[in-house]
């Protein structure tokens, strides 16, 4: 279903109302952003390949065959423009691991002083803390709930690879969020 | 001999007893593994909770826009080409020489030569092919000015 009206806009587009493309980029814009900061962590570079990722796919549209999800297409332009970039910019990717201690050091009991806004923040910290590749991944799985299929079409990475990337940062998430887990476990 | 001494010493190992896990290994491992599904599943439920950090609100515009100026320019491109314009011309002015020139249609012999049997063709023509011609020309020469003052604009506002 939301495949056939992503085909029924481009079909528009390639017919020449371009203005049509203005619902896929208002459709996709917050999931091709997320992908983007996930690996470059910089919003104003994150807005930058984003933009640039939208008119790429405009550009290459006429080419899309409809194989695979328009969406699918669209992150795997997204993702390889922002390795791209970070691989031109030279980022150090090295993951510092200290910083979410005080994070882990909460106790259940302090959890309920905590606002919604701030348990998303910690989140949010937690999952920045994972190198790039794998909070992509998690963003990907546990957030957006594409199947690993996807997820592989989308980074290149192999099935089993992915798997293993997948579990080792849950495993930290795990350890980082254990008071937040905890809480959530003792309110069900 | 040394087969036997081997023989020998697999006999005794199989005496030793047999290596048993604790009868409720299956159950430990399946708690294990459930207890991590569900702790997979609490995880999940948290990390949906991520706070959500969207583009710009002029996100959208600035994508429209920038299509906009990476669309090629439609280039007009005259029906005759500026080649066979400068032909025409030439042709035409000889022909109005071959015409106009006196003696032009009389070589040196006073035999009528080339040219003036052209002339002579010519004004046998029906006048209606000359008006037709000549229209044709008009709207040919129209056409060209027509696409000239159009790629210049589409330059200047480019």
């Amino acid at each position: 279903m939301e495949q056939s009206a992503d085909l029924y806009y481009i079909d528009k587009i390639n017919n020449g109302d371009h203005a049509a493309y203005a619902f896929l980029v208002d459709k996709y814009k917050d999931m091709v952003y997320s992908i983007a900061i996930k690996i470059l962590r910089d919003t104003d570079e994150a807005q930058d390949i984003a933009q640039d990722s939208f008119i790429k796919a405009y550009q290459q549209l006429s080419a899309f065959q409809g194989r695979s999800k328009f969406s699918t297409w669209l992150y795997t332009i997204t993702y390889r423009t922002a390795v791209t970039r970070l691989k031109t910019n030279k980022i150090d990717t090295v993951v510092l691991g200290d910083d979410i201690d005080d994070v882990a050091d909460h106790q259940p009991g302090q959890l309920d002083q905590l606002q919604s806004k701030q348990v998303k923040q910690l989140v949010k910290q937690a999952i920045d803390k994972l190198p790039q590749i794998d909070a992509l991944l998690v963003t990907l799985y546990y957030i957006n709930d594409l199947p690993i299929k996807e997820i592989e079409e989308i980074t290149g990475l192999t099935k089993p690879n992915i798997k293993i990337k997948l579990y080792r940062a849950r495993k930290v998430l795990e350890r980082d969020l254990r008071f937040l887990m905890d809480n959530q476990q003792e309110g069900k | 001999m040394k087969t036997d001494k081997k023989d020998k010493f697999k006999d005794l190992l199989k005496h030793a007893a047999d290596d048993r896990p604790a009868a409720n290994l299956t159950a430990a491992v399946m708690k294990t593994i459930e207890a991590d599904l569900q702790r997979e599943i609490v995880l999940k439920t948290l990390l949906q909770k991520e706070e959500a950090t969207g583009p710009s609100f002029s996100f959208t515009a600035n994508v429209m826009a920038g299509i906009q100026a990476s669309k090629p320019q439609f280039v007009y491109k005259p029906i005759i080409a500026k080649k066979v314009w400068y032909g025409i011309a030439a042709l035409f002015m000889i022909f109005v020489a071959l015409i106009v020139l006196p003696g032009a249609g009389q070589n040196a012999s006073g035999d009528q030569g080339v040219a003036a049997k052209l002339v002579r063709y010519t004004y046998a023509i029906p006048p209606i092919y000359s008006v037709v011609m000549a229209v044709a020309v008009i709207l040919m020469g129209g056409d060209y000015l027509l696409n000239r003052t159009k790629n210049k604009t589409a330059d200047t506002l480019a």
